[in-house]
């Protein structure tokens, strides 16, 4: 019973944990501009964010390992210092831009003065991760963040079309208007599917396995969570695309503010959908902020091999509790600068593509390892899924930063 | 503990562990000895090993920032060597316990909060 119980919360916070503030712009607006035509990224992302993130849980069960532990003795110390230096630039980027969506949101709400919100939405963030347990914040922000799904009946209710929606879920490229229409369609395709498997994921999820006590009798409901859990997750990533397609496309908005996607179960269901849907970015954005804070402070740890974990009385893991600190008090300092959260989140996911393929060769590497794993290692499927999406995101990362400039952060 | 090593997959890189399996940091380098068959003598920790696997500029960087200072764990201080590496003695007696420094001090001053 508690077995099932635990299942049915990991899958529940994956599930509600799955959006964030670069996810929910990106699939909005590529709604708005291209409509259905781009929901087939969607799925694409999501079956590599599980294949991977199963992976590098799998190997947390079996080994202890996380991640940047496994990218460090796999790639090196140069290289893997490298892959270091980048994604703690693209966590704090990410919780500055998370930490800043939630500042609009509540100055939405409840008006005031925007940089006062920063300071309080980062106090409240130390505290929760000083005062709570790594298990209460999963829960508490994950299960909270499910509130998201007013957006998946939202989704039912501004009136898809059925047909274009099944159509749009298959890999195509729509006819367009000109030659540039074709590079931001690209450019969508890849922030799309860099939103969905943006490279913190995987760190935090395994980081995550060891903090729960996870042991090789764990690989099934490691299994069971990423496929379920994400693959629900997704829902909420298409249920936004189909809003942007069929309630912002024809009113020709883009969204700059995040809270303007509230529009649509605002409007369907009233002051309680506004609420909920608020809400549900709240939680949401705040539990993406608190992970990017201790995914920052995770990866100092494993790459160096400091004591960490939040299992850990602070004084006994000292470094690892500093860093998040000053994590979450740099990502401040970045959005009080006056810089627009949405376009931070927009440049880090896209810079995000780059660092993709360097952390996944090594996990790839070591999963798929028959002398480390034994007898856990890869599977066919695992392989084939592993090496498919290796290519997809090494091609993917060549062009994204071109796409960035010739675009104008897909602006045409 | 086996005659042969892959010094590179096995040994290199590892997490270090002391002997109440407290974390001490990484194998940043090795000491061989030898000349037709190497030995490993002694595992290097610290910024000032880590930082010699750097090209010139990024080194000299590092060890402005983070310092050249190197402990040397002579070999028979190992104990078990799994996917992490078990020394014999304590962080403390071989000056790796990061509880000396200066994140223990501040982070000590703070109020106890911490539940499991």
């Amino acid at each position: 019973m508690k077995k099932i119980l635990e299942i049915f919360l990991g899958i529940l916070t994956a599930m509600g944990g799955f959006v964030e503030i670069g996810e929910l712009v990106f699939s909005v607006n590529a709604g708005a501009r291209f409509r259905y035509s781009l929901l087939w990224v969607v799925v694409l992302g999501t079956i590599g964010i599980i294949t991977y993130g199963e992976m590098a849980g799998r190997i947390a069960a079996v080994t202890g390992q996380p991640v940047f532990a496994v990218i460090r003795e796999r790639a090196g110390y140069a290289a893997g210092l490298g892959t270091l230096m980048a994604a703690m630039v693209l966590s704090v980027l990410t919780c500055a831009a998370e930490v800043g969506g939630i500042a609009l949101l509540l100055k939405f709400l409840f008006g005031g003065n925007y940089f006062l919100l920063i300071v309080g939405t980062v106090v409240l963030f130390l505290l929760v991760v000083w005062f709570l347990s790594f298990q209460a914040i999963e829960r508490v922000f994950g299960l909270l963040g499910l509130m998201m799904l007013v957006f998946a009946a939202a989704a039912v209710y501004v009136r898809p079309d059925w047909g274009e929606v099944a159509s749009g879920l298959i890999p195509n490229i729509p006819p367009l208007d000109d030659s540039k229409e074709y590079l931001v369609y690209a450019y969508f395709a890849v922030g799309l599917m860099s939103s969905i498997m943006l490279p913190y994921e995987t760190y935090f999820y395994a980081a995550g396995a060891i903090e729960d006590g996870w042991n090789p009798g764990d690989i099934r409901l490691n299994r069971v969570i990423t496929i379920i859990g994400f693959g629900l997750g997704a829902i909420l990533a298409l249920s936004l695309l189909i809003i942007g397609a069929a309630f912002f496309n024809p009113l020709q908005i883009e969204l700059s503010l995040p809270e303007t996607a509230a529009l649509a179960p605002a409007l369907h269901f009233g002051k309680w959908g506004l609420i909920l849907a608020l809400l549900g970015m709240f939680f949401a954005f705040g539990g993406a902020a608190i992970e990017n804070g201790l995914t920052g402070a995770y990866n100092l740890a494993h790459f160096f091999g400091w004591p960490w974990g939040k299992y850990r009385p602070p004084e006994n893991a000292s470094r690892f509790t500093l860093s998040w600190m000053v994590m979450f008090i740099v990502a401040a300092a970045i959005v009080m600068t006056g810089v627009d959260p949405v376009q931070v989140v927009e440049y880090s996911i896209i810079f995000s593509v780059v660092i993709l393929p360097l952390s996944y060769f090594p996990i790839l590497m070591a999963a798929r390892d028959n002398d480390y794993m034994y007898p856990y290692a890869n599977g066919w499927l695992a392989d084939i899924l592993g090496w498919s999406y290796l290519i997809v995101i090494s091609v993917a990362a060549l062009f994204a930063i071109p796409l960035l400039i010739m675009t104008h952060g897909g602006k045409g | 503990m086996e005659d042969h090593l892959d010094i590179f997959r096995q040994v290199l890189d590892r997490q270090v562990v002391d002997s109440n399996h407290f974390a001490c940091g990484k194998v940043d380098d090795v000491e061989i000895e030898g000349g037709k068959t190497h030995r490993v003598v002694a595992l290097l920790i610290g910024n000032g090993a880590a930082s010699d696997r750097l090209p010139a500029l990024p080194r000299a960087i590092s060890r402005r920032l983070f310092g050249d200072r190197v402990v040397r764990v002579p070999w028979s201080d190992v104990d078990v060597i799994t996917e992490e590496i078990k020394l014999r003695r304590s962080a403390i007696e071989l000056g790796l316990d990061e509880r000396t420094g200066f994140a223990h001090r501040l982070v000590s001053k703070l109020p106890r909060s911490w539940k499991k």
